[in-house]
């Protein structure tokens, strides 16, 4: 248990940093320009348009303890469950909500394919798929416990600050639903994992460490130079 | 086919945590990028990475000798006369002696951030001219390459951490960056962590006096210490000769070597073990290779070591060379996303576990380089007036 707890302080400090940062802020408090909405809406979708591969991926390295729970989740990111749409096409119901373009939306999945690019063609530091496995499922959880407790108050912020609609929004309240279900059934999944690998302390911690060397909520969701701000990198 | 354009890049490209070592601690890559187009729209890159404390010069002063006296001596090149060139030992001298040294102002040692920025850009412009990969200046020796990983100074307890996740990474070769306060502790930490098997090497950074040099080898020597590297500053050659005569650790020079003359005559007074070789700091990769072959004729080892915060360009021509080399002893460099919060090449060339990564085979230096992310990252850029 005391292995998934340090997960879950980790969890905790990539959240507050992205709750303490200016560009979080000003989105939830409508001080954000409509540039900067339109901005994050692209952040937004661009990472979770490949929701389903990742959980794809998820799945493909889940203990047998786990299969069925992670299955539906897939299943549910895929619209193939009694609630409905797939998850990225409730990201398209976003996008004509807001107006956006054929062009930046073409722009947006550009973005997101190079991400899932870059992801697929980063050499691997770690000797085998257990490892690299487990910091995969630790950063893709990392965004449904977050979402479990964000999704909502951007669905808010989006329908206060940006003029949408509660229907533009489905992903967002969706989200803020299914994900404390996902949340709580993550840490039992990586509990799973941790049991079904034999890891030790130090391999789960040091792979932790590594996996969230950098906030990942701010660089994926805002880009690298906002994250280089809120660090204060170019504070010389 | 002319050289026709020139463009310059500072960069501001965020790490994705802080390096320090006792002369510097930085938070993002600053380095210089060059980019250099043909009449027909052919590019190359090159970078350089300007270190006031190591050659003298500092970005901005760089960037100015770039564009006012290295462009001019270069703007109209015809590639076509480099053709006859097949051989690495018959360009790199060519290019020697078109790119400019001096003059030497500024306090500046050598133009050397500047020069190899220029020159690798060159290079790379040629070679993707011709469809050639570097392989063909600099003929491989092996087809797969294995970094170090680097340890950077701060409290014994994170010292320790990152030495366990570079060694979950299955890293064999350490370099640890120590300073003045609590070296022995940071030794003991990182050693204890790595278990008795891996290398480990040391590097102050100059950051000792030969007193404090000389105790700190006496009290580490139990850690089975590979290297010493640079333990005072640059200047007085004796008393590093000094400390190369007491000490039970093999001692590297790295910052007192920016010159071939610093080469010969920290050889000639038998100063170090070891030099530490950086593409950027010696001047580009002709300047490089012919300190490398002094050092070799000597019985000098040598360690192709980086910058902090080098981008791929010249982990691309790090990689080449040390593919090149029959021998060295350590090699440095190619960190990549592992430091970088992004890399500007469009294939990521980072080693990967156990720090393997392989030689390079594409267009130019071996792999291609992203426009946008160098746009995203530059502070400040300077075209000549046709780029």
């Amino acid at each position: 248990m005391h292995q998934i707890d340090f997960i879950e302080e980790e969890y905790k400090k990539q959240l507050d940093a992205f709750l303490n940062s200016r560009f979080f802020q000003i989105i939830e408090n409508g001080k954000a320009t409509s540039d900067d909405y339109d901005q994050f809406i692209s952040g937004i979708c661009s990472v979770h348009l490949l929701s389903e591969q990742v959980m794809a991926q998820v799945f493909s390295i889940s203990p047998p303890a786990a299969k069925a729970r992670v299955r539906e989740n897939l299943l549910c990111e895929m619209g193939l469950t009694r609630e409905g749409d797939s998850h990225p096409n409730l990201l398209r119901k976003l996008k004509n909500g807001v107006g956006m373009s054929e062009s930046k939306w073409a722009k947006i999945e550009e973005e997101s394919q190079k991400l899932f690019h870059k992801l697929l063609d980063a050499p691997i530091m770690f000797s085998t798929l257990k490892e690299f496995g487990f910091s995969i499922m630790l950063e893709v959880f990392a965004f449904e416990w977050m979402l479990s407790k964000l999704a909502r108050r951007f669905g808010n912020a989006l329908q206060m600050h940006r003029g949408l609609s509660a229907s533009d929004l489905e992903w967002f309240f969706i989200h803020a639903i299914k994900d404390i279900q996902h949340a709580k059934e993550a840490f039992e999944t990586l509990s799973d994992y941790i049991e079904y690998h034999t890891f030790d302390d130090e391999t789960v911690e040091s792979i932790v460490e590594i996996t969230f060397r950098e906030n990942i909520f701010i660089k994926r969701y805002f880009g690298e130079l906002t994250l280089a701000e809120e660090t204060g990198a170019f504070s010389d | 086919m002319k050289l026709k354009s020139i463009k310059v890049s500072c960069l501001k490209l965020p790490f994705v945590h802080t390096f320090a070592h006792s002369l510097k601690k930085r938070n993002y890559s600053d380095s210089i990028i060059v980019k250099l187009k043909t009449e027909n729209g052919v590019t190359g890159y090159g970078e350089g990475i300007a270190r006031e404390y190591v050659t003298g010069e500092t970005v901005s002063a760089s960037v100015g000798f770039i564009m006012a006296h290295i462009w001019p001596s270069i703007e109209g090149l015809d590639f076509s006369t480099l053709n006859d060139f097949v051989k690495a030992k018959d360009l790199f001298p060519f290019l020697e002696e078109i790119i400019p040294e001096g003059p030497l102002d500024f306090g500046v040692i050598a133009w050397n951030a500047a020069r190899s920025a220029v020159e690798i850009a060159m290079i790379d412009c040629w070679l993707r001219l011709n469809n050639r990969n570097i392989s063909d200046l600099l003929p491989p020796c092996r087809s797969e390459l294995t970094y170090s990983g680097v340890v950077t100074s701060t409290d014994p307890e994170k010292a320790a951490k990152i030495a366990k996740h570079l060694k979950l990474s299955g890293i064999r070769h350490f370099k640890l960056k120590v300073t003045v306060d609590h070296p022995f502790e940071h030794v003991a930490a990182v050693r204890a962590a790595l278990g008795e098997e891996l290398s480990l090497r040391v590097d102050a950074n100059g950051s000792f006096n030969s007193q404090q040099a000389i105790e700190f080898v006496e009290a580490v020597s139990k850690y089975k210490i590979d290297v010493f590297e640079q333990p005072i500053p640059r200047g007085d050659t004796e008393e590093f000769k000094g400390i190369r005569t007491h000490s039970k650790i093999p001692i590297m020079a790295d910052e007192s070597i920016v010159t071939i003359e610093d080469a010969k005559k920290l050889i000639d007074q038998g100063c170090c073990d070891f030099f530490n070789l950086r593409i950027s700091k010696c001047g580009g990769l002709g300047k490089t290779l012919a300190i490398a072959k002094l050092a070799k004729e000597s019985g000098v080892k040598i360690q192709l070591g980086c910058h902090v915060g080098e981008t791929a360009i010249l982990s691309a021509a790090g990689r080449s060379l040390a593919a090149h080399w029959e021998d060295y002893a350590f090699l440095e460099g190619s960190f990549g996303d592992l430091l970088l919060t992004e890399d500007i090449s469009t294939t990521n060339i980072r080693f990967g576990f156990g720090g393997k990564a392989r030689v390079l085979k594409g267009p130019g230096l071996g792999c291609s380089f992203d426009p946008q992310i160098i746009e995203k990252y530059s502070s400040e850029t300077f075209n000549s007036e046709n780029f």
